[in-house]
């Protein structure tokens, strides 16, 4: 997905029209910097020198679909949903149900953390909890939420891919 | 290959055991300049160059008119996924774009969690570079910033506040629920740091704006909330006065709704749109009184446009979707064009166009299908060109236009 955004004219599905804007709106939302790069940087010179060394594939704008209004979805498969965690989910989140390896203490350990939340504070039904999940998943920290996740859009993490993940976290439909 | 990693490794000690310490130090990057600037330079444009804000997708729609033809679409905002809400813009004299950012809350379908729909975020107003429409500064405001007016000497920026949930809360003072208008000047602005303009308490929901000629030392503001237009001298100390638009205004419910404000080009009368009463009141400038007589129309009357003589008024009205052409004097309608859904829903804003014979209307369309700006015979009101925008397109600006 990053080759060729030295290329790229658009980022963020049309929302912005410059990598380092695109590059600094990351840092903001994800890593917490709100001093943004003004390209002279040695870190960000690094990072243009890397993202400049990878094959030009797609030069092109990439879609970015999100998932605006988010709804249940049909049962997945758990040994899928392994791999995907580990792919999508393990580096901030660390192992299910221990945190272990989990980027800080303030991320939450899944599912347990936030599912307790749901339950106790809302009083959300196992149904609401799922749909929940399925709307952090797709939302991040935006359209009125908050927190530091990025949005997964369609093209990084399909619904089959999402009802699997869901299945693995043991959140039944 | 252009980046070299080093990996210097150190050991700490740390609670009686000794961890790693890793140090990524990069050779100086010497390859080609990095984040070339990739805008492209604004099109020159035939007729005049014309700036369109679409409210529902964050982008600037670049017109060539009257001709009609899209020059560029430029994504605006500061957030990559959340509606920024680019709703009013202003450019001054040296053709900058300045456009209000408002952050309307999420228009979705409510899911589990509790925030959406909630939130109130701060406003926002960017500069953007004539040239190519690149940021080059920002200002902070209040929450759900509405109209944003450049004085004609370009030294003087105002934005108001149509703060609808702030004018309803019962749990502040009236004081309080009153709507600000900020005022700073454009030359203040810079890159690198947000700007905390003054703020001045206003009335009720205000909303539309104009600033007198030419150094927009007075601003009159449509307060929707509050069935009056507020006088506010910007000079000195700011004083405000309110002045009912009718015999019978509503604090908090207004019966008359002003929602727009239009200075005549002499400066002498300021078109007063009343979206609920569904009328155009006159106010007259030098005596600061309201003048007797009211223009009613069948639709509700949003921002209209002045001939350059005074004579004539272009009124757009929404249910019916219509453009009245109204003597301002007398009141008498000169003509009137009635439009389908497919011609322009929900005209919001009309701009006569003398030196190329031609009238532009802003059509919001429906919220959820983009929106278009329609380009009329100045005299005989046919169309001329449906030129398609962004989604709720809501301001539109020509070039060296104030």
């Amino acid at each position: 997905m990053l080759a060729g955004a030295v290329e790229r004219p658009i980022f963020w599905g049309g929302q912005v029209d410059s990598l380092l804007e695109a590059i600094n709106a990351c840092r903001y939302y994800f890593m917490g910097d709100s001093v943004p790069w003004n390209g002279r940087e040695r870190e960000a010179q690094a990072l243009y020198a890397y993202l400049a060394s990878l094959p030009l594939e797609a030069p092109e704008t990439q879609p970015f679909s999100l998932v605006l209004s988010a709804k249940n979805l049909p049962p997945g498969d758990a040994t899928r949903g392994e791999d995907i965690y580990r792919r999508a989910c393990n580096f901030c989140h660390g192992a299910i149900t221990s945190g272990e390896g989990r980027l800080d203490t303030s991320t939450p350990i899944l599912p347990e953390e936030p599912a307790t939340v749901f339950q106790q504070k809302y009083k959300f039904s196992a149904q609401q909890i799922r749909v929940a999940f399925i709307e952090k998943v797709r939302h991040g920290a935006f359209l009125g939420l908050y927190g530091r996740m990025p949005p997964y859009a369609l093209e990084t993490l399909s619904d089959d891919d999402l009802s699997a993940l869901l299945a693995y976290l043991n959140l039944s439909p | 290959m252009r980046l070299v990693a080093v990996l210097v490794l150190s050991f700490l000690a740390a609670c009686g055991e000794q961890e790693p310490k890793v140090t990524t130090v990069y050779e100086p990057y010497s390859g080609p300049p990095a984040y070339p600037e990739r805008r492209s330079a604004l099109p020159p444009a035939q007729g005049v160059r014309a700036f369109v804000s679409n409210n529902g997708s964050d982008t600037l729609s670049v017109l060539d008119l009257p001709s009609g033809e899209v020059l560029a679409t430029i994504p605006v905002g500061r957030d990559p996924v959340n509606i920024d809400g680019p709703h009013h813009l202003a450019l001054d004299p040296a053709g900058t774009v300045f456009v209000a950012l408002s952050y309307p809350a999420p228009s979705l379908s409510p899911g589990p969690h509790s925030a959406h729909s909630s939130s109130r975020r701060s406003g926002y107003v960017l500069r953007l570079a004539p040239d190519d429409l690149r940021v080059t500064g920002q200002a902070r405001v209040d929450p759900n910033p509405g109209k944003i007016v450049v004085s004609e000497d370009g030294l003087r920026l105002v934005v108001s506040h149509f703060d609808l949930q702030l004018a309803i809360n019962t749990k502040l003072t009236p004081e309080q629920r009153r709507g600000t208008l900020a005022v700073t000047s454009p030359a203040d602005f810079a890159a690198g740091m947000t700007l905390d303009p003054m703020r001045i308490p206003v009335c009720l929901a205000p909303h539309g704006v104009s600033l007198s000629k030419p150094d927009g030392a007075r601003a009159y503001v449509a307060c929707y909330g509050e069935d009056a237009l507020a006088v506010v001298e910007l000079t000195g100390t700011p004083s405000v006065t309110l002045i009912p638009v009718g015999p019978a205004p509503s604090v908090g419910s207004p019966v008359y709704g002003p929602y727009s404000a239009v200075l005549s080009p002499a400066g002498d009368r300021v078109a007063i749109g009343n979206t609920e009463g569904r009328s155009t009141k006159l106010f007259d400038a030098q005596t600061k009184t309201m003048l007797p007589a009211s223009i009613l129309s069948q639709g509700a009357p949003y921002f209209a446009g002045w001939s350059l003589d005074g004579t004539k008024l272009y009124i757009p009205t929404q249910a019916p979707d219509a453009l009245l052409v109204v003597d301002p004097t007398t009141g008498v309608e000169h003509a009137s064009v009635y439009f389908s859904a497919e011609e322009c829903r929900r005209p919001h804003e009309a701009t006569p166009d003398e030196a190329h014979g031609a009238l532009y209307v802003v059509c919001e369309g429906d919220h959820l299908q983009p929106g278009n700006v329609l380009v009329l015979d100045l005299t005989s009101l046919q169309i001329k060109a449906n030129i398609p925008v962004g989604l709720y397109p809501d301001r539109l600006v020509l070039e060296a236009t104030l």
